[in-house]
């Protein structure tokens, strides 16, 4: 990785083959010749740091960006809730692992110590101590620290080196006033902060009310499934979006960008609407995969966006004591979710209530989310059988008799239907129960429009 | 046949004479291969006194799977369930998973089934339909399930299996007659075959002696012939004493 002509940051194979920090571009490639050099990207660093920010949201609303890439976050009100201060920081760290990024977290009663600890080098031949959680700690540990960690210092490290000062515990030793003649105040400030003597005040990073976040994939991806790590990220910072105001999503969409050909295709669009608002993340990323395992690309992906569609305030959780017995509505709902997300919206179907002479009218299904207002209302109820033939079946004609398999017997009928006439698709059938050689009934009809014929409808189960 | 007696954890077989076995008295805690299996699982009655009396516990055994052979689709299955589903849908949803022919809403209806608690999931394929089966199964709040398959692999069985073993949701499994010979983890297996005015079952597989006769289940919502003569062929409904079988004595002390 470039930055201004210069090598900042070099993987581990390059390093073998001899390429240093600080090293111009020049002299890499004689060195290493294979070296893949990168030039450095500002704004996508600010756009990583802005999504990790974002999705740490879940942990505390207090999140601010500090100085090198850093991010503070005040957990003090947080740790009960998050089973204590190594449980916390577990989740930190998988979480920004799990957007792709790998952290070093420094943990302190100030933000300032926080801050330098995170910082600090590791060292061979000593074991490196990043967290505190009491004060004497943190003084012992920053005291050991090298002064060059803080940046203030680091202009006047010629002048520490020359009286012998390495530590940040040898600057605090220093007399104040001279040391305010001879360095500047923000030194003192600095170490002051850090060492817990005055009190430290931050701007927390403002919540934008509206959600779009966008990410672009490393390379084209031709199958949906690959997407999977990309939506992950955006899902996490959605999830921490949502917990810092409050608010459960109703309605999101994920718009897979294609790679622009001759002309511009349109992003494909997945909508993902949810029965029961919801802004627990594995519930989230559970139905984003079902539906990206279902999703065919048109065109390979170059970038990935997540936009909110419809929100509504989180509900408090429940009030009642014990769980309730075969499960919540919100468990339900949870599941035909789950469900739609795989089958597809037409594949989870209740039945609608129409009344109508004609069975097959009558027999309408509707998908579930339709939420059709139902059904045991009054309305003529008849014996009917209970399966129906999406297709009736012309049957063949025996001796005069109607034939399945075996020569069909009727022993009930006729029931005539005739209705229809008013949307053009008139019907006038004669239904009769009939009986086969192994007695199983079948509902048959004699059509009347047409020339007569026996037609298959029904099988009494 | 040596009945195999046990008292407070005591093995002890008894004499070989024939006439041994009713001689013995009745003890409580001795069980006999000629009579059924008691379990302490739930059950529900299946609204049919002659299958209830050939059931262990009296009735369709809960979180277990079931396993329906058909002989063909239509031919009274589902009112034989009927009972059953009147019972669960008045509280708890009724999910019928790739069935193979349209559901008739007015059907359930007419038979006191709440049908806005009926849900019906088209998939399409068996691999989708299993996978839905077993998340209802695993969430545990629909109220019964009833699946129909032509072709299922025992492993996809096993897992079905486990699956209702670990949940309070009815597990039905409707499959064609020909797999009667397949072995099979279900808890209870029967055989079912059309009749006239009714159905003709036969229990391949319970916890309990092996059940030799076929049973008639008269149905009275199933439409008939309006001559009785012509219901001869109906057989007589006659309930033997079950004769106890060859299986193995683990099995039946389940």
């Amino acid at each position: 990785m470039l930055h201004q002509g210069r090598v900042l940051v070099a993987s581990r194979e390059a390093f073998l083959c001899g390429v240093r920090c600080g090293m111009r571009a020049g002299g890499v490639s004689a060195i290493a010749p294979t070296t893949v050099l990168l030039e450095r990207d500002t704004d996508r660093e600010s756009q990583a740091l802005d999504a990790i920010a974002m999705a740490l949201l879940q942990f505390t609303p207090e999140v601010v960006h500090a100085r090198q890439c850093c991010i503070l976050l005040d957990v003090s009100a947080s740790l009960t809730l998050f089973g204590g201060p190594f449980a916390l920081c577990h989740l930190v760290t998988t979480s920004v692992k799990r957007i792709g990024f790998t952290v070093k977290l420094g943990a302190a009663p100030t933000a300032t110590g926080a801050w330098l600890l995170a910082r600090c080098p590791r060292e061979k031949s000593r074991v490196l101590r990043r967290r505190s959680l009491t004060m004497t700690t943190l003084t012992r540990l920053l005291d050991r620290l090298a002064c060059t960690v803080l940046p203030e210092a680091l202009v006047h490290a010629e002048w520490l080196t020359g009286i012998g000062v390495d530590t940040l515990g040898d600057v605090k030793k220093l007399p104040r006033a001279g040391l305010l003649r001879r360095t500047d105040q923000q030194l003192l400030n600095q170490l002051d902060r850090a060492y817990g003597q005055t009190p430290e005040l931050f701007e927390w990073i403002s919540i934008p009310l509206t959600f779009s976040a966008r990410m672009e994939t490393f390379d084209r991806i031709e199958h949906a499934d690959a997407l999977m790590f990309g939506a992950t990220r955006l899902v996490l910072q959605l999830t921490g979006w949502l917990t810092a105001l409050h608010k459960a999503v109703c309605t999101f969409e994920l718009l897979l960008e294609h790679e622009r050909g001759r002309c511009a295709i349109a992003p494909t669009v997945i909508e993902i609407g949810l029965a029961e608002p919801a802004w627990h993340e594995p519930h989230l990323l559970r139905l984003l995969q079902e539906r990206l395992s279902r999703t065919e690309l048109s065109a390979p992906v170059i970038a990935i966006r997540l936009e909110v569609r419809k929100l509504t305030d989180m509900l408090p959780p429940t009030t009642s004591l014990f769980p309730e017995p075969g499960g919540t509505p919100a468990d339900w709902n949870r599941l035909m979710e789950l469900l739609i997300a795989r089958v597809g919206k037409d594949g989870v179907l209740t039945p609608a209530c129409v009344h109508d002479y004609r069975p097959e009218v009558c027999n309408t299904w509707v998908p579930v989310t339709d939420q059709p207002k139902n059904s045991n209302e009054a309305g003529e109820i008849v014996e009917r059988p209970f399966w129906i033939l999406a297709k009736p079946i012309a049957l063949l004609m025996r001796d005069e008799r109607p034939f399945y398999g075996s020569p069909l017997k009727l022993v009930r009928g006729p029931e005539r239907i005739e209705a229809g006439w008013w949307d053009h698709q008139t019907t006038a059938r004669d239904y009769f129960v009939a009986q086969d050689a192994n007695a199983s009934c079948y509902w048959i009809y004699l059509e009347r429009t047409r020339e007569p014929c026996w037609y298959l409808h029904g099988l009494y189960a | 046949m040596l009945p195999i007696q046990q008292l407070g954890g005591l093995t002890v077989p008894v004499g070989a004479s024939v006439t041994a076995a009713s001689v013995i008295p009745e003890f409580q805690g001795v069980w006999r291969a000629s009579q059924m299996a008691v379990c302490r699982t739930a059950t529900c009655s299946t609204g049919f006194e002659i299958i209830d009396a050939e059931l262990p516990s009296r009735g369709w055994p809960r979180s277990a799977l079931i396993e329906l052979l058909l002989q063909q689709s239509g031919i009274g299955e589902m009112q034989l369930l009927k009972p059953v589903l009147t019972q669960l849908s008045a509280t708890q949803k009724i999910v019928l998973v790739q069935p193979p022919y349209l559901p008739q809403a007015m059907a359930c209806k007419s038979w006191g089934i709440h049908t806005d608690n009926l849900l019906w999931i088209k998939t399409a394929g068996a691999a989708d339909a299993l996978w839905a089966t077993e998340q209802i199964l695993k969430n545990g709040c629909g109220g019964a399930v009833i699946l129909w398959q032509t072709n299922v692999r025992n492993e996809s069985l096993r897992r079905l299996h486990l699956a209702a073993q670990s949940t309070d949701t009815w597990l039905w499994l409707m499959r064609p007659l020909t797999a009667r010979m397949d072995s099979s983890p279900a808890q209870l297996r029967i055989a079912l075959r059309p009749a006239a005015g009714g159905i003709s079952l036969k229990i391949v597989k319970r916890r309990g002696p092996l059940s030799g006769q076929r049973l008639f289940i008269p149905l009275a919502t199933m439409p008939a012939s309006r001559h009785p003569s012509e219901q001869e062929n109906a057989p007589v409904v006659m309930r033997t004493r079950a004769v106890a079988g060859t299986r193995s004595a683990t099995s039946l002390l389940v």
